[in-house]
């Protein structure tokens, strides 16, 4: 069996096969972008909602974190492929089950997952920025989202950067649950491909294409790391910091 | 002299522990009040009750003849006042320049022009023109707080609440961010300072307030204060406090 | 991934065997090592007088013939036919294999079992107790070990309410049974001379392998490549790709297909006999293709309505029928496959086995059963 993987003949099948495979890199590729924006949209959101006052903000998001963090992905995923198109005809009345498309649950499926993880991230985050922060936003007359917004999340993402990257990082790989649901990805492509051939040269291009897409996350969550460590220089504004060094120069 | 500030019956709980105790205290347009006492007297949460940092379990607090409310203290925090605290509390993701400029942007809907000209004037009366770009954290403390302090000018509120601002400092930062406030005193801003700065309550302050468990225990002139005190704890702080 | 070169054929092992993954490998013209055996008809009447008991074997000419063409099939042990020279052999060659058993028991346990049974239990004297006798070693024990499908109905489905296997494959066991000890059939299903084993595609040529199974009857493919590993009969039934849709979808015809999302099983050859299919019967119709990990979740998506067809072998789909899914169109066959005994190599069984399958055969009862069972 291991012979096989130095089998010029293989690797050249595998090579004729190639477009599939970028076809599935592709899928693949658009489930993470959208994925990544819905988990990171639902996970901030969610992250906010346990840091407010609001009990019942509170409630949600830890019933959501909780539900998402201690079920399977593969499970949640299969459980929307299969209760999916007739929950949805029910629901819209179409004289068949209505069909939700792979991009579409790999997208659900990692972002609503990834969500909960990256809610908890973004929690830590907020918890971790000082709360004299929140009060001088407040003494200054900010309302609360917008002390969010202007104040407390940009600190946060600083501080969560790096586990972010590396939630995505995660994410990307999850992505393979699509491979359950014949979802036309990466992982699918490469698995029919081994299973028609019986060729491992198909897992060994999935391997690296998922790399192509993972190693430069590793390395910006490095990037990151040092950066964040590193004091940040100052700013030149144009009209202001110049204006301001020449008026020094003067005087 | 107008009323600028107007306590009534002011009460504060933390949980089962008293902290304000029925307090009553005005203070007009354009005064200097400076709040002495011991850590745990209550004068850093009576401020913050002014700011509505902390909101009061009962009793008044009235700004300009308006009471404040859960529903109007950030429109009134806009307005009257601003808030210099102990730990400087500038914004680290933003430079100097982004710290002074976000609430007249955000906030007062000022023009970035504006917005900037007022910025470049504040910190140039606090001395730190030059450090526009820089970010906080590469500020001394002493920096750090005369740019907090050119912030609450910046959106130009009459009144300026400082809750011990020299206390995190360097004791050789002390006295740079003092000569600011001082020279701030000039001016016809209402400034009520939670301090143990002696030197500074008897330059500027027009009325010195002692406190003690929650209560005020002694007002007075700085001179009456210093020369005289009536209240034995006043006396005894003031004489620990002094030598 | 329409087109499936030979060498991903011969690629993919022969190991499972339900479906359409090898089916496209089956040669038109192969006709199964057993049916050669047999054509001497003085085979198969030895071994009906062999049914008659053990004692048959003594003294009884056997065709030259017939021996030949069993040693030729390259089955030493098929000596034990040769009632002259039985005696002679066997002590010589039992003590060689206990010689081996005991340095490989592993590997002679299974042989050495057969052998010591049949001398053990066979009439002093016996030439029937020669060693490496499959049909002695079944005598001997009194039933036919064999290797079925438990969840493939119509075919061979363990019922657990009742706790019995039944299909074709169960009753046609049975026949074999009959063949083996000389009783009719209904005599073989009375006296329970068949034990069932149920087999996975994946246990099924090992368990012949061992000893453990005399017969696999289970929805098995016959392939070129099995042949070369184990003897099959001739074929007791052809079986074809089948497309299984929802009744609710009102599909009427293949062509409705058009577009449509079709789930195979992964690695199948499915696809490519669908679209060959297609291009034969000259339906305009470009359908979707699906390759699943396994049948059950092919179901589960045709039944979420996330594909419209599940197709696959006819036998496989009778395991997912229900109320709710028909075949489309089931009278287009297409993707044929022939379902053959598989034993032993070489063994005496062999020929035993595909006369009794050809007989029935013969004797139109294989398409009663195929009636009976509503097999499509």
């Amino acid at each position: 069996m291991l012979e096989g993987l130095f089998d010029l003949k293989r690797w050249e099948l595998a090579f004729v096969h190639m477009d599939t495979f970028w076809d599935g890199f592709g899928v693949t590729l658009h489930v993470v972008v959208a994925g990544l924006a819905l988990a990171l949209a639902l996970g901030t959101l969610l992250g906010v909602f346990s840091t407010t006052r609001s009990r019942i903000l509170r409630g949600i998001s830890r019933v959501y974190v909780e539900f998402y963090q201690n079920t399977p992905l593969p499970v949640q995923v299969l459980f929307m492929y299969m209760a999916g198109p007739q929950f949805l005809q029910a629901i819209t009345g179409a004289p068949q089950p209505v069909r939700i498309a792979p991009f579409v649950l790999g997208t659900l499926g990692v972002g609503l997952y990834h969500a909960a993880y990256i809610a908890e991230v973004i929690r830590t985050g907020i918890e971790a920025v000082p709360r004299g922060q929140v009060e001088a936003a407040q003494s200054q007359g900010f309302s609360r989202i917008q002390t969010y917004a202007y104040i407390v999340l940009p600190q946060t993402f600083k501080i969560i950067l790096p586990p972010l990257c590396n939630q995505a990082l995660n994410l990307v790989k999850n992505t393979s649950v699509l491979a359950l649901v014949a979802g036309g990805d990466l992982m699918y492509r490469s698995d029919n491909f081994v299973s028609l051939y019986g060729y491992l040269q198909g897992y060994i291009i999935c391997c690296f294409m998922y790399f192509i897409i993972c190693f430069p996350l590793a390395m910006l969550v490095q990037w990151l790391e040092k950066r964040s460590k590193a004091r940040p220089r100052a700013k030149s504004i144009p009209g202001v910091t110049d204006v301001a060094a020449a008026a020094g120069k003067e005087a | 002299m107008a009323n600028m500030i107007e306590i009534r019956g002011l009460n504060k709980y933390f949980g089962d522990l008293h902290v304000l105790k029925d307090i009553d205290l005005t203070v007009e347009e354009g005064e200097k009040l400076v709040i002495i006492g011991p850590s745990g007297s209550g004068k850093s949460t009576l401020i913050r009750c002014v700011d509505f940092l902390e909101e009061p379990t009962s009793g008044q607090v009235i700004i300009d003849g308006t009471p404040l409310t859960k529903k109007n203290h950030l429109e009134m925090a806009r307005t009257y006042s601003s808030m210099v605290f102990q730990q400087f509390n500038l914004y680290p993701n933003m430079t100097v320049f982004g710290n002074l400029t976000l609430a007249p942007i955000k906030l007062q809907k000022k023009s970035k022009e504006e917005a900037a000209q007022a910025a470049m004037a504040a910190l140039t009366r606090v001395g730190l023109a030059h450090k526009a770009g820089e970010y906080p954290q590469n500020l001394s403390g002493g920096q750090q707080q005369r740019v907090a302090i050119a912030r609450a000018l910046c959106t130009k509120q009459p009144i300026i609440l400082f809750d011990e601002p020299t206390s995190a400092l360097d004791p050789e930062m002390v006295q740079e961010v003092l000569d600011v406030m001082i020279e701030l005193a000039q001016e016809n801003i209402t400034m009520i300072c939670v301090t143990h700065e002696m030197g500074f309550a008897r330059q500027v302050a027009d009325r010195v307030i002692f406190m003690d468990d929650g209560r005020i225990l002694e007002e007075g002139s700085p001179e009456h204060f210093f020369e005289n005190p009536q209240n034995p704890r006043c006396r005894d702080f003031l004489a620990k406090i002094l030598h | 991934m329409t087109n499936l070169s030979n060498a991903a054929l011969r690629s993919l092992k022969a190991q499972d065997s339900d479906a359409t993954r090898v089916a496209g490998a089956t040669l038109p013209g192969f006709v199964p090592f057993g049916a050669k055996c047999s054509t001497g008809q003085q085979v198969g009447t030895e071994h009906s007088a062999d049914a008659h008991g053990l004692s048959a074997h003594v003294g009884r000419s056997v065709d030259p013939v017939a021996c030949a063409r069993f040693e030729h099939a390259g089955v030493e042990h098929l000596a034990a036919s040769r009632p002259g020279r039985a005696s002679a052999f066997c002590p010589t060659r039992r003590s060689l294999l206990r010689g081996l058993a005991a340095s490989a028991a592993l590997m002679g346990a299974g042989i050495l079992a057969g052998c010591g049974a049949g001398a053990g239990t066979a009439a002093p004297g016996s030439a029937s107790a020669a060693p490496g006798s499959k049909l002695a070693a079944i005598k001997a024990r009194g039933q036919l070990n064999a290797g079925v499908k438990k969840d493939v109905p119509g075919y061979g489905y363990f019922d657990p309410a009742v706790g019995t296997y039944e299909g074709m494959e169960i009753d046609l066991c049975y026949q074999v049974a009959a063949a083996v000890f000389g009783v009719s059939y209904e005599e073989a299903r009375e006296r329970e001379l068949v034990a069932f084993t149920d087999v996975t595609p994946k246990t099924r040529g090992p368990l012949i392998d061992n000893d453990q199974l005399d017969i696999v009857c289970a929805t098995y493919t016959i392939t070129p490549e099995r042949r070369e590993s184990w003897d099959f009969s001739s074929a007791y039934r052809t079986d074809y790709v089948g497309l299984m849709v929802k009744k609710r979808a009102g599909f009427k015809r293949i062509a409705d297909l058009d577009g449509k999302i079709i789930g195979v099983s992964q690695g199948a050859t499915t696809q490519g006999l669908i679209e060959q299919m297609l291009k034969d019967e000259g339906i305009d119709a470009t359908p979707e293709f699906l390759a699943f990990s396994g049948y059950p979740i092919i179901k589960s998506s045709l039944d979420a309505g996330n594909i419209d067809c599940f197709a696959m072998d006819r036998s496989t789909l009778a395991g997912y029928m229900n109320e709710t899914v028909e075949l489309l169109e089931p009278e287009v066959k297409f993707g044929e496959q022939q379902y053959g005994i598989a034993t032993k190599k070489g063994s005496d069984l062999s020929p035993v086995v595909d006369r009794a399958v050809l007989d029935l055969a013969a004797a139109g009862w294989l398409d009663e059963e195929i009636d009976a069972w509503g097999l499509v």
